[in-house]
Formats: C-alpha cells, sequence, structure tokens
C-alpha cells in the first residue's frame, strides 16, 4: 500500500513536470520543470532499487544537462521569442494524441501485470559497475561510449565555435 | 620495326595532344612539334617499310574492344600498306614543313597544326587498320578533321559552308560504308580483314556485291567521285597546305586505297560499277577543269577526274596500275598545289585571269609546277606517264568504250594543266604579279624535294612495283590481275599522241593564240555554260536539299510538334500538376515530418496488435 | 492493489507523449530539445523497470549508457542550435526552411 502510494505521488510529479515543459510560458520556467521532472525520475528509479542509476540520473541531468539547457536559454535570448502555437496547425497534437492512445491502449492491453512481483535485484555501484566492466559483457560498449562523447564534445566545440574571419 | 608499327600512328597524335594543349605558348603555335613528330612518324613508316621488303606481310595480335572479338584492333602492314604509309608520312611531312613557311603569322596557328596533326595521325590509322571497325574509326576522324581544316578560317562564310558541304556530302557516303560493315558482319560475323578475305570466296556473290557496292559507295562520298564529287572543289576554301594534304596525301586517298585494301571483296559486278564510275567521274572532272579561272578549283578538278583514273584502273583490274597512279599522283599533285600555294601567296589572288607571266618572278615555283605540270600531263618520261598508261593498257583489255573515255579524259588533262601553266607563267605580266616574289627557303626546299618525286616516282615500275604491289592479294586472285600487256605498245603510242595533241592544242590558243580562246568560248557556248555551271549538279542536290527534304521535313516537324511534342508535354504538364498538389506536404518543417513519423509508428503499432505480432 | 511494471510502462508511455507533444508543437528549439530529453527518459523508466522486474542486470546497464549518450545528444544538440542562432538569427525552426523547394 506503501508502495503504490509512494509511487503515485512521484508519478505525479513526474507527469507535471513533463506537462511544465511543454506548456510553461517561458522557457527559463520550462528548464526548471524539466528539473523537476528529472528528479521525479531518479526517484522513479530508486523505487526500482536502481540506486546507482539515480545518482547518475541526478549527476548527469540536474547537474549537467539542466544547466546547458539554461546557458542555451540566455545565449539565445529564446525567451524573448516565446510564442503559443499559432491556431490553424493542428497536425502537431492531433498526432501526438493519436500517437498516445494507440500507445497506452496497447500498454493496457499487453500481459505485463502478468509480470508479478518485483525481483530482489539492487543496481548498486557495485553490481552495475560489475556488469559495465565485465570482459564478457559490456567493456567494449563502454568504451565506445566514451569515445562517442570524446567525438560529441569535439564535434559541439567545432560546432557552437565562432568562425574565425575570413 | 614492324611489330613496332602502331608507333606510325601515335607520333602525330602525341603531337596533336602536345600542340592542343601548349601549343598557344609555342614558337610558330607548335609548328616544329608538328614537324618533329610528323617526321618521326616518317621514320618510322620508312623502317617499316623497309621490313616489308624482307617480312612481306604482318599483322599483329591485336587488342580487344569491349570484349569482343568482333573489336579486335591491331594492324596490318603488307605491301599496299607499305605504299600508302609511304606516301601519307612523306607528303604529310613535306606538307607540314611547306606549312611553317605559308601558315607563319596565322593568329589560329596553333589550332592548324594540331588539326593537321590529328589528320595525319588518324590517315596513318587509317592504313594500318586491320579491322574494319578500327579503318571506320579513323576514316571519320579523318573527315572530322578535314571539316575542321577546311572551315579553318571560320569567319569567312564561304569556308564554314565549304567544311559543312564537305561533312556533310562525305556523309552520306560514311553511312553507306557503315551500311556495308554491318553487311559483312552478319554474314561473315567478323570484321578482321584478314579473316574476310578468306571467308569470302564461299560467301553468295549476291551478298558480296552488296557489301563491296557499300563500301564503294564510302569511297565514292570520300574520294570524291561522281555523284559526290561536288564536295572537293569547294574544300579549297581552307588554307592551300591543307589542299594539298587531302588531295595528295590523306582524305581523297582513303577512299581509293579502302577499294585496293577491301579488293577480294569486290566481284565482278561490283568492279563492273567501280570501273564505269570512276570513268565517268575521269571525263567529267576535266571537262570542267578545262573551263574554271580559279588556279585551285582546276587543280581540284584535275584531282576528282585523276582519283576517277585510280577508280577506273582498280575497276578493270588493274590493280597494280591503279596504285601506281596513286603514288605518283601524291607526288605530282602535292607539288602542284604547293606551287600553286607559292603563287597564290605571292598574288594574293586565285583567279587565273589576274596572272601571267609568273615565271621570270619566281623561277623555282615556276620550275616545279612546270615539273608537275609535265608529269600530270601525260608526256613521257615522268612518273604520270608510266601510270596513266598502265591504266590505259589495262581499261584497253577491259571494254572499248570506257577506253574512249578513258583516253579523251588524258586528252584533257594535258589540255588543262597546259592552259593552267600557259595562263599563270607565260604571257604579259599582269598588274597583281609585278610585286610577287619567291617564297622562302621553308617552302622551296619541299618543292624541290617533290619535283625529285614527281620526276622519278614513275621508275619503281621498272624496279618491281607491280608485282611487289600484287603480293597484297591472294595469289590466284594477283595471278588474274597480273596479265593485262596486250595492246601494250599501241596504247603507249596513243597516250603521248593525246598528251601531245593536248599540248599543242592549247600553246597554240594560249601561248601564241592562233585560236581565239574567245572564239572558241563563244562557239561553244552552251557546253561551255553547261560545264561551267559544273553540270548544274550543284544546282540539283540544292534543289533536292531546299525544296524535296524542307517540304518532308516540315510534314515531319508538324507531327513532331502536335503530337510527339503534345505526348511528351501532356506527361510533363500531368507531372507537373501532380506535383503541385504533393508538395503541400513537403512544408519543409522537420516536425511537420517528425508529425507524420508519429504518425506512422502508431500505425505500426495498430498493424502489430491487429495481426498478433510481438506482445 | 501493488504496485506491476504495468504502472511503470504506461507512466514511461504517458511521459513519452508528453515528449512527443512537446517535440512536435514547439516552436522554440531550446525546448524541443528539453522534450526529447523526456522521451529518453521515458525510454530509460522501461529500461530500469523491466530490468527490475525480470531480476536482470543488464537493462540498467543500458540505461546508463542511454544517459550517456543523452548527454552528448543535448551537448551537439545545443551547438548545432547556437550555430542556428548564430545565421539566423532565431531559434524557430518554423522560419528556418532554406531547404523547402
Amino acid at each position: 500500500m506503501m508502495d503504490s502510494l509512494v509511487f503515485f505521488i512521484i508519478s505525479a510529479v513526474v507527469i507535471a513536470g513533463a506537462v511544465g515543459v511543454v506548456m510553461a510560458e517561458r522557457i527559463f520556467h520550462a528548464v526548471l520543470a524539466l528539473a523537476l521532472a528529472l528528479l521525479g525520475v531518479a526517484a522513479v528509479f530508486v523505487t526500482l532499487g536502481a540506486e546507482f542509476l539515480a545518482v547518475i540520473q541526478v549527476l548527469v541531468y540536474a547537474g549537467g544537462v539542466v544547466v546547458l539547457f539554461l546557458f542555451a536559454t540566455m545565449l539565445t535570448k529564446s525567451d524573448l521569442q516565446l510564442k503559443r502555437p499559432p491556431r490553424g496547425d493542428e497536425l502537431a497534437p492531433v498526432s501526438a494524441v493519436i500517437f498516445a492512445i494507440v500507445a497506452l491502449f496497447y500498454v493496457a492491453s499487453s500481459g505485463f501485470a502478468s509480470l508479478g512481483e518485483r525481483a530482489s535485484v539492487i543496481g548498486s555501484v557495485g553490481s552495475v559497475g560489475g556488469l559495465i566492466f565485465n570482459p564478457q559483457a559490456y567493456v567494449i560498449p563502454f568504451e565506445l561510449v566514451g569515445l562517442l562523447l570524446l567525438a560529441a564534445m569535439v564535434g559541439a566545440i567545432f560546432l557552437a565555435k565562432k568562425e574565425a574571419a575570413k | 620495326m614492324i611489330e613496332q608499327a602502331w608507333l606510325i600512328p601515335l607520333f602525330p597524335v602525341i603531337s596533336f595532344l602536345i600542340i592542343l594543349l601548349f601549343g598557344k605558348r609555342m614558337k610558330e603555335g607548335g609548328g616544329y612539334v608538328a614537324v618533329a613528330f610528323v617526321g618521326l612518324s616518317m621514320l618510322v613508316s620508312l623502317l617499316t617499310i623497309r621490313d616489308v621488303f624482307s617480312v612481306g606481310r604482318y599483322e599483329s595480335e591485336g587488342i580487344s574492344w569491349l570484349g569482343s572479338e568482333a573489336f579486335r584492333f591491331g594492324f596490318l602492314i603488307d605491301p599496299l600498306a607499305a605504299v600508302m604509309l609511304f606516301v601519307v608520312s612523306f607528303v604529310g611531312f613535306l606538307i607540314v614543313v611547306y606549312s611553317l613557311g605559308y601558315m607563319h603569322g596565322d593568329p589560329g596557328v596553333q589550332r592548324y597544326y594540331a588539326e593537321i596533326s590529328l589528320f595525319i595521325a588518324s590517315m596513318l590509322a587509317l592504313i594500318i587498320a586491320n579491322n574494319l571497325v578500327f579503318l571506320f574509326i579513323s576514316w571519320e576522324l579523318v573527315g572530322l578533321c578535314s571539316y575542321l581544316l577546311i572551315g579553318f578560317w571560320y569567319r569567312k562564310p564561304s569556308a564554314a559552308s565549304a567544311a559543312k558541304k564537305a561533312f556533310l556530302v562525305t556523309r552520306v557516303g560514311d553511312i553507306m560504308l557503315l551500311a556495308g560493315i554491318l553487311v559483312l558482319y552478319a554474314k561473315f560475323g567478323t570484321l578482321n580483314l584478314s579473316e574476310l578475305f578468306e571467308l569470302a570466296p564461299s560467301a553468295a556473290p549476291a551478298t558480296l556485291t552488296l557489301a563491296s557496292l557499300l563500301l564503294f559507295g564510302g569511297a565514292v562520298g570520300k574520294s570524291a567521285q561522281f555523284p559526290l564529287h561536288v564536295w572537293l572543289p569547294d574544300a579549297m576554301e581552307g588554307p592551300t597546305t591543307v589542299s594539298a594534304l587531302i588531295h595528295a596525301a590523306t582524305m581523297v586517298k582513303a577512299g581509293v586505297y579502302l577499294v585496293a585494301r577491301a579488293y577480294p571483296l569486290f566481284t565482278p559486278e561490283s568492279l563492273f560499277v567501280v570501273a564505269w564510275i570512276g570513268g565517268i567521274t575521269a571525263l567529267m572532272a576535266a571537262t570542267m577543269a578545262v573551263v574554271m579561272t580559279d588556279l585551285k578549283r582546276v587543280i581540284a578538278y584535275s584531282t576528282v577526274s585523276h582519283l576517277g583514273f585510280m577508280t577506273l584502273a582498280l575497276g578493270v583490274g588493274g590493280y597494280a596500275a591503279g596504285v601506281f597512279h596513286l603514288l605518283n599522283h601524291s607526288f605530282f599533285k602535292a607539288l602542284l598545289f604547293l606551287s600553286a600555294g607559292a603563287v597564290i601567296h605571292a598574288v594574293h589572288s586565285q583567279d587565273i585571269r589576274d596572272m601571267g607571266g609568273l615565271w621570270k618572278r619566281m623561277p623555282i615555283t615556276g620550275t616545279a609546277f612546270f615539273i608537275g605540270a609535265w608529269s600530270l600531263s601525260g608526256l613521257p618520261p615522268w612518273s604520270g606517264f608510266w601510270s596513266k598508261d598502265d591504266i590505259l593498257a589495262a581499261v584497253y583489255g577491259y571494254s572499248t568504250p570506257l577506253f574512249i573515255i578513258a583516253a579523251f579524259a588524258a586528252l584533257l588533262s594535258a589540255v588543262y594543266i597546259s592552259r593552267l601553266f600557259f595562263i599563270v607563267f607565260t604571257g604579259k605580266e599582269s598588274e597583281a604579279v609585278k610585286h610577287a616574289h619567291e617564297a622562302p627557303r621553308v617552302m622551296t626546299v619541299p618543292l624541290m624535294i617533290l619535283s625529285l618525286g614527281a620526276l622519278f616516282s614513275g621508275f619503281v615500275r621498272f624496279a618491281g612495283f607491280e608485282e611487289f604491289v600484287l603480293n597484297t592479294l591472294p595469289a590466284e586472285l594477283a595471278e588474274h590481275f597480273a596479265a593485262h600487256e596486250g595492246g601494250h605498245g599501241f596504247v603507249m603510242s596513243l597516250s603521248i599522241a593525246l598528251a601531245a595533241l593536248g599540248i599543242v592544242l592549247t600553246g597554240i590558243t594560249y601561248y601564241k593564240p592562233v585560236l581565239s580562246a574567245e572564239k572558241i568560248r563563244t562557239t561553244f557556248k552552251p557546253l561551255h555554260t553547261l560545264l561551267i555551271d559544273r553540270y548544274y549538279l550543284d544546282h540539283i542536290y540544292l534543289f533536292f536539299a531546299t525544296k524535296v527534304v524542307k517540304d518532308t521535313s516540315t510534314v515531319i516537324n508538324a507531327i513532331d510538334a502536335y503530337f510527339i511534342d503534345g505526348l511528351v508535354n501532356g506527361i510533363g504538364k500531368a507531372t507537373a500538376k501532380a506535383g503541385e498538389v504533393m508538395r503541400r506536404i513537403q512544408t519543409g518543417i522537420t516536425q511537420d515530418y517528425a508529425s507524420w513519423l508519429l504518425l506512422g509508428a502508431s500505425l505500426l503499432l495498430i498493424i502489430a496488435r491487429l495481426t498478433g505480432g510481438a506482445a | 492493489m501493488s504496485v506491476t511494471v504495468f504502472h511503470y510502462v504506461f507512466l514511461a508511455t504517458v511521459l513519452f507523449s508528453i515528449g512527443a507533444y512537446g517535440l512536435l508543437s514547439s516552436r522554440n528549439a531550446v525546448r524541443m530539445l528539453m522534450s526529447i530529453e523526456l522521451m529518453l527518459n521515458a525510454a530509460n523508466i522501461n529500461l530500469v523497470a523491466f530490468s527490475s522486474y525480470l531480476g536482470n542486470l543488464s537493462g540498467q546497464a543500458f540505461a546508463a549508457f542511454t544517459i550517456a549518450i543523452a548527454a552528448a545528444e543535448a551537448g551537439v544538440g545545443m551547438a548545432i542550435l547556437l550555430a542556428l542562432y548564430r545565421n539566423f538569427r532565431t531559434v524557430n525552426l518554423r522560419e528556418i526552411k532554406e531547404l523547402r523547394w
């Protein structure tokens, strides 16, 4: 009973954050709502026993990505350009709603509920780390992700850099 | 050197590329490069010819093109090719040297040397080709180069249209040649000349006659035979060196060479046609040459006439005589053209009525022209006499009407060339002539060398030329054509008498005016008009081109414009309309595309559920 | 009533749909990038939920990768955004249609 209560409260927070991201008048508020939603997801991870991921979620998202968005908001002055979607453009909401209905119907009609009780795996730093660094498991993908991050960093610097005077 | 004969056409091609790329920055527009490479090519030719005497015949393995055995291109060197190689590379070389003087200072000179290199290269390739497709490609290149060179001064409308005329008229022949090649391929499945010659005797005569006549059609166009001779006199619009090259060494000789090359394919029926076309051409052109007043035009008609002689000789079975005349003609015709070029260079006019008494002003040129004229007129002992005599002898044994035609044409040869000589070099000095002076050394030296050739090339007859050339043909054919010696004494006396008569007649008209040229002209007024108007052939062709072709084209054009274009445009318009509608979807806004993507994903989910896919 | 994997998947679907709506309807590129983050998080919830309910840690390892890649995406996306902003003086993607016919 306690579990359900916690889950619903956390879910409410996450969904409220998400709606905030999409609906907030000002981009700055949207970024704050995003932070809320991401922290909520971290809490979801905790309820699932994924402690390591919860920590990562807080560090990377709340600490890194959200700050990045704040910078982007300031640098592009996008806060001043906020406009409500104009009338007469129904394609986006219609397709999103249709997708939501179809996807929820699909999930509801699937047999996921029959999976039963949660197994007692704990995603601690040790266990997840052991899996990631296990040569039989995910070492190579992990190294590749490192490489990808390096490439992304170089690419981002290259793209964002002001072009040299021609 | 005979295995390396592929180098012969390669050298001028290299020269062509060099001059094409760098000619503008070179001295004399790369003229020296052209001289050097054509000279190298001549050297290799001479070494190859030396080998022909010992080896006799050589055919290379060849390279297969497009992976087809029918397109296996190699080279074939035999005595006939050797004679031609000698003529083309040697005369070509002298003409290129002469060009250094003649073309000096022309603004487009590098274009000239590039084109002339390619011209010589393609002619040499044509000679050594052992495959009809290879030969055809070279043949077309020769045509292209002649087009470019005749229209060298393309800003001059007459030159541009003469180039077009040459190209279009020879094209008629080219199509026939192509058709002939196709017939041969369909029949024998090979285009290699040696293989064709082996297979030919077993083929149905009708097919062979058709194929050989089509090949001859190509020769008619290229060698300016009746009725496709009309382009050659107009081709005088190019530089005189080009005329000399076309007339003496390349282009027009290609047609005669083709007939000689493909000789084993010709049946008696097709040779009959060949002989008559040659005879008619020889006579017709000779009559026109008598009345023309343009220096180069007279020589041009003379070329047509002599090509007729060569064709006639081949047609009546005088194989060696025809090739022999080809060799001699190259020398004296190149000589005549180059000395005519020197005269034109000096007088700045091509009209012989502006000339007269040039002998004193230009002794070297005059002598050269005199030698050329003597040789051409057929008086002994120089080259033209021997080959013409051989031809007449061959015709004598073949058909009497043709012999009369040939003899009359021979008489006219003497008449027109001596007329030319008397008018241009003797008599009163005209106004234009007073400022004339001898040509520079670079032009006179080739003249001297050619003079030697024109004088003495006839004597190869006594060095076994006939046997040498007949080695080209399969043994039984060669035997068949060797025996045409009958009545030689009579023919020789007649030939000398006719030439002498012609010269005397002209002499008493133009040198010591016993007969008045004016009077003769008025007496034979209708005939003169007919000849001056070139038998109205050009008019007939023009009528055909403007009336018949144009009216047909108008109808076809209408069909094209309204029916076919309507169809095409209709499809186009329908597509455009459809695009007009469909492009609304393409908003260019990324989010719209993403929306469609999401809808697609939804659709996939629905399909997965309905078909019971993975849950 | 206990919490099953169904609840988590349902939450993830809702989160994903909200993200999709944001991505499709926003006029602002920054907001679009944020919506993408929401969608990625929805996927992560799924991964972790199934990992937890099936007793297999692989799902969590994948989620870790996803987070890393999401960070990379955010960084590059932001850089592209800045470049766009420099060239067009706007981050409204509807106004940037240079490639349209």
